[in-house]
């Protein structure tokens, strides 16, 4: 009876080492496939990345070439246009060149502001605020009445190191493309602005941003959204989503070039039928920390 | 008279702005390597040199510091047309622009201009540095 007792006794004894192992063993097995995902987030992130940086050397090259023979065929057409009578026949041709070769230098300009190599700009420590209420007046300039512009500007959320001319060009092109998804179905833009804390929780889904105080723009529209092989590829200079007749499809490219020139990093939610919403998360200057 | 020499392996760039410097009134001379301009400059010094940066063979930044060293009177425009240079240009260590123009303005350079500009900008600072040198 004794060694009845004894028996059930060490048999309970090992249930209860098993269940202990095997609560470990899941742990691991959870702890290593939350890593295996975090891991594959990084990979895709990079992988993306890395795709962003060669088009953007090479589109860089490209620029490059284009601005050497831009160069005399400027110089030359503004000598004939010197040259030749007022009441010339041909002046306005010449002079459709000219505008031409300036649309071709405005092409090559904004390439280069992807592929970060546009002329230097100076980073001064602003508020966004001011300078997104600004951009803001163009967008509702641009955008027809019947588009609805919702907005939420925190004043208070922090200054950044930036160029406020490119935040502006980079509110007015988010807001162009929201437009462009609105315009085929859908109601409204929404453009906010707030402080922003990344926790360990929110870097763990977003690899690409350090834990810290980031000030928020976040785009949103109720327009035709994007599925995931677009939503991989907006970022590229030209590509339009197979879209024909909407622009050079260099404006997010450009906003991308913008966004990293500032230490900015993007994040795209979008759903097909459902809308979008991009938010760029631009890091708060340290000095703000400081004090 | 303002005499000048541009050194641009670009044929096309050269002849531009060869012609649009003569209509402003300025003596110009072409050349289409570094060597060349070199070459020129001791023939008939000259009070400014324009040079474009990336050239087969010597590069703008070397023609720079030589003329920096044996003519230093000689004021000096470098040129260069944005982006990554040739002949790198698409490969991922291609050396930007924007690092060629700065290393040519701690070579030596007095101005640095990013192509393409028109005939005005680039007339407007040759005159900015013929007046300097003649307050000098």
């Amino acid at each position: 009876m004794l060694e009845f007792s004894e028996l059930a006794s060490d048999l309970e004894t090992m249930r209860s080492n098993l269940v202990g192992i095997n609560e470990r063993l899941q742990q691991e097995i959870n702890d290593h496939q939350a890593a295996q995902a975090q891991r594959g987030v990084l990979e895709d992130q990079l992988r993306h990345s890395q795709r962003l940086e060669s088009i953007g050397t090479f589109a860089g090259g490209v620029a490059h070439e284009v601005n050497n023979i831009l160069l005399p065929m400027i110089i030359f057409t503004d000598i004939v246009l010197e040259d030749l009578p007022q009441d010339s026949p041909v002046r306005d041709y010449v002079q459709r060149i000219r505008r031409l070769a300036n649309r071709a230098q405005g092409l090559s300009e904004q390439i280069l502001t992807f592929s970060h190599e546009g002329a230097e700009r100076e980073l001064e420590l602003a508020e966004i605020g001011p300078v997104v209420e600004e951009a803001l007046t163009l967008v509702r300039a641009l955008v027809p009445a019947t588009i609805d512009i919702r907005t939420k500007i925190d004043g208070d959320c922090g200054k950044v190191m930036c160029n406020t001319t490119q935040l502006q060009q980079l509110v007015v092109n988010l807001c162009s493309n929201a437009y462009k998804a609105v315009a085929k179905g859908g109601n409204y833009i929404g453009v906010d602005l707030d402080a922003f804390q990344a926790d360990q929780e929110f870097t763990s889904e977003h690899p690409q941003l350090n834990p810290g105080n980031y000030v928020r723009l976040s785009v949103s529209d109720d327009g035709i959204g994007m599925d995931t092989p677009i939503k991989e590829r907006i970022f590229e200079p030209f590509f339009t989503g197979g879209r024909i007749g909407e622009g050079t499809g260099l404006g997010l490219a450009v906003v991308h070039g913008i966004a990293t020139e500032h230490g900015g990093e993007i994040v795209v939610d979008s759903e097909p039928g459902v809308g979008s919403i991009l938010h760029i998360y631009f890091p708060v200057a340290k000095t703000r920390i400081m004090s | 008279m303002v005499r000048i020499i541009i050194i641009d392996d670009e044929q096309d760039v050269r002849d531009a702005l060869q012609e649009v410097l003569k209509r402003a009134g300025f003596e110009a001379d072409a050349a289409a390597s570094g060597n060349e301009g070199l070459e020129l400059l001791r023939k008939s010094p000259s009070d400014l040199v324009i040079t474009d940066i990336i050239m087969p063979g010597k590069d703008g930044v070397k023609i720079i510091s030589d003329i920096r060293a044996e003519f230093p009177e000689t004021r000096i425009i470098a040129i260069s047309g944005g982006g990554n240079v040739a002949p790198l240009a698409y490969e991922p260590n291609a050396i930007k622009t924007e690092a060629y123009l700065a290393s040519a303005s701690v070579a030596g350079a007095d101005v640095t201009l990013t192509k393409p500009f028109d005939g005005k900008e680039l007339v407007q600072a040759v005159q900015d540095l013929a007046n300097d040198n003649q307050a000098d």
